[in-house]
């Protein structure tokens, strides 16, 4: 526990506009850093991210002070990430993007590794990828992206693992590290 | 070192966050070529990973933004996606220790809405493993734990003894098959209750007794709570205070009247079963089977806003309001035996 979170939040819950404003400048890279991770458009990472904020002051009262803020707001926006793709899921996919999907027969240049890999995040189940940007994007402990999650570590690991298995895959079959031979 | 303990090794290393070319897997890899792919494929992953972790985000400035929205205040909270917000929250067992000191943890507001709302359990959670939670709710927090200690068969009454047509009826929870309920703490309590004393953090925890129910009443600025686990002890209670509610409708009779006082109703439950559904009935006394998102500024009591329920988008079955009222008054009632007292 960060005692100048509780600090923060208190002033926050007493209705202080200057503490309202330092909670989201404080926090609103890491979480936009999230939802833009696990949405890939900065569009929706945006409205996510200002979803996760109203979220996060409606329960600010019920945050547990013995736990640090940060893991608490990266579950906030875990469920608004998820709740935003699955909206999107619902909505057809635009023919512009099934076209703009590199074929999967064509090799990627190395430039755009960042962005393959990317890409391959967003094949991943919902929850692997969460997984996945959680622990490589925002750096969380496997325990505390438990905590976020809801679930125990081993299970943490096991998404990891399957996520990490399946992005290794795509990248294989997209032809990275098929040049290096034993 | 053999294929499975390669991996093993691999897989330990990477969620450790170490270079997955350490020499013993090198040194396995020169004579298992599987192996030797499944390292490289680590090693090309972990290359990507690190470009695409060096990729700069796109730099955002959305204070203004979030600030210009209406930020919810204790009492503004109505707009609620339920199930993100019940799993957004969750929470270790809470500690007692602001029964004694009113003054710790968060408080209630001074709002008497409910919403309607449904949270679910993930497919891929654990049911073994689930954690206590808490939920807030717009005004109701919902402290849910797995240290259940009761079998989870909820029943349901055979005949309602409730007043379907009444207004005055406050439906504190709906359990469906798979949950019981547990309210408050043991012993009776009547605490001052300061205007953000730790209603329902101290109240409520994971060893909570059998049954209980908990109210406050502004206007004696007192927490009031019962337990009939006392009544155990003692044999039956030694009196009554006026404040405990004696039915249903006299418990939704005095949040109705409190005007704003009663806000928070915590409640405990153990959530064993894999269908796990929460229901909390809606704003009341102002029951209504009509889903619709507006409530009519007249029928609202004073202090309140004119914003009303939002029940959560839920892809599950559908259950009639009004029946999920009977439900929640039914089995709360009957989870509370005999007539809640409390001793001063």
């Amino acid at each position: 526990m960060i005692a100048s979170d509780v600090e923060l939040v208190e002033r926050c819950l007493a209705g202080d506009p200057i503490s309202q404003r330092a909670f989201v400048e404080t926090f609103q890279s890491s979480i936009f850093g999230l939802c833009f991770r696990m949405t890939g458009q900065r569009e929706d990472a945006e409205d996510v991210t200002q979803e996760v904020f109203a979220r996060a002051f409606r329960s600010l009262a019920g945050w547990d002070a013995e736990r640090p803020l940060r893991p608490w707001l990266m579950m906030i926006a875990a469920n608004c990430c998820r709740t935003a793709l699955s909206r999107r899921a619902r909505q057809p996919v635009p023919s512009e993007l099934v076209e703009d999907f590199p074929d999967q027969t064509v090799a990627v240049p190395h430039g755009d590794f960042a962005e393959t890999v990317q890409t391959a995040l967003m094949t991943l189940r919902e929850d692997h990828r969460t997984c996945f940007v959680l622990f490589y994007e925002q750096e969380l402990s496997v325990t505390e992206i438990g905590a976020v999650m809801g679930c125990p570590e081993g299970t943490v690991k096991t998404w990891l693992y399957r996520a990490r298995r399946d992005v290794a895959d795509f990248l294989r079959q997209r032809g990275y590290g098929e040049s290096d031979e034993q | 070192m053999d294929c499975h303990q390669f991996e093993e090794q691999l897989n330990d290393r990477l969620d450790r966050r170490l270079s997955p070319s350490s020499s013993a897997l090198i040194e396995h890899t020169r004579n298992c070529p599987p192996c030797f792919q499944m390292l490289k494929g680590a090693i090309v992953l972990q290359k990507g990973i690190g470009i695409w972790r060096s990729q700069p985000l796109p730099v955002i400035d959305i204070v203004d933004r979030v600030l210009a929205q209406p930020v919810p205040n204790e009492t503004d909270a109505y707009e609620t996606d339920s199930a993100s917000v019940y799993s957004a929250t969750q929470s270790a067992p809470i500690d007692f220790s602001s029964i004694d000191n009113p003054g710790n943890g968060t408080g209630p507001t001074s709002c008497a809405d409910f919403l309607i709302c449904r949270a679910e359990r993930s497919a891929d959670e654990n049911p073994e493993r689930v954690r206590s939670r808490k939920a807030l709710v717009g005004d109701v927090t919902l402290l849910v734990v797995r240290d259940g200690k009761r079998p989870v068969s909820a029943p349901r009454p055979a005949t309602s003894r409730l007043n379907a047509g009444s207004a005055s009826w406050l439906a504190l929870f709906a359990s469906l098959a798979g949950m019981w309920f547990v309210l408050a703490r043991p012993a009776v309590h009547s605490v001052p209750l300061p205007g953000k004393s730790a209603l329902n953090s101290g109240l409520i925890g994971s060893n909570a007794p059998d049954t209980a129910s908990l109210a406050t009443n502004s206007a004696n600025n007192r927490l009031v709570q019962t337990d009939d686990r006392t009544h155990e002890k003692t044999g039956g209670p030694e009196s009554v205070i006026e404040d405990v509610p004696q039915s249903p409708s006299d418990l939704a009779h005095m949040i109705a009247s409190a005007s704003g006082a009663y806000t928070r109703i915590a409640i405990e439950t153990s959530a064993a079963a894999d269908d796990f559904r929460l229901l909390l009935p809606t704003r009341l006394p102002f029951i209504s089977t009509n889903s619709s998102d507006d409530v009519p500024n007249s029928t609202l009591p004073t202090g309140q806003n004119s914003r009303g329920m939002k029940q959560h988008e839920s892809e599950t079955e559908a259950i009639p309001l009004q029946d999920t009222m009977h439900e929640a008054l039914e089995f709360f009632w009957k989870a509370v035996p005999g007539v809640p007292h409390a001793s001063t």
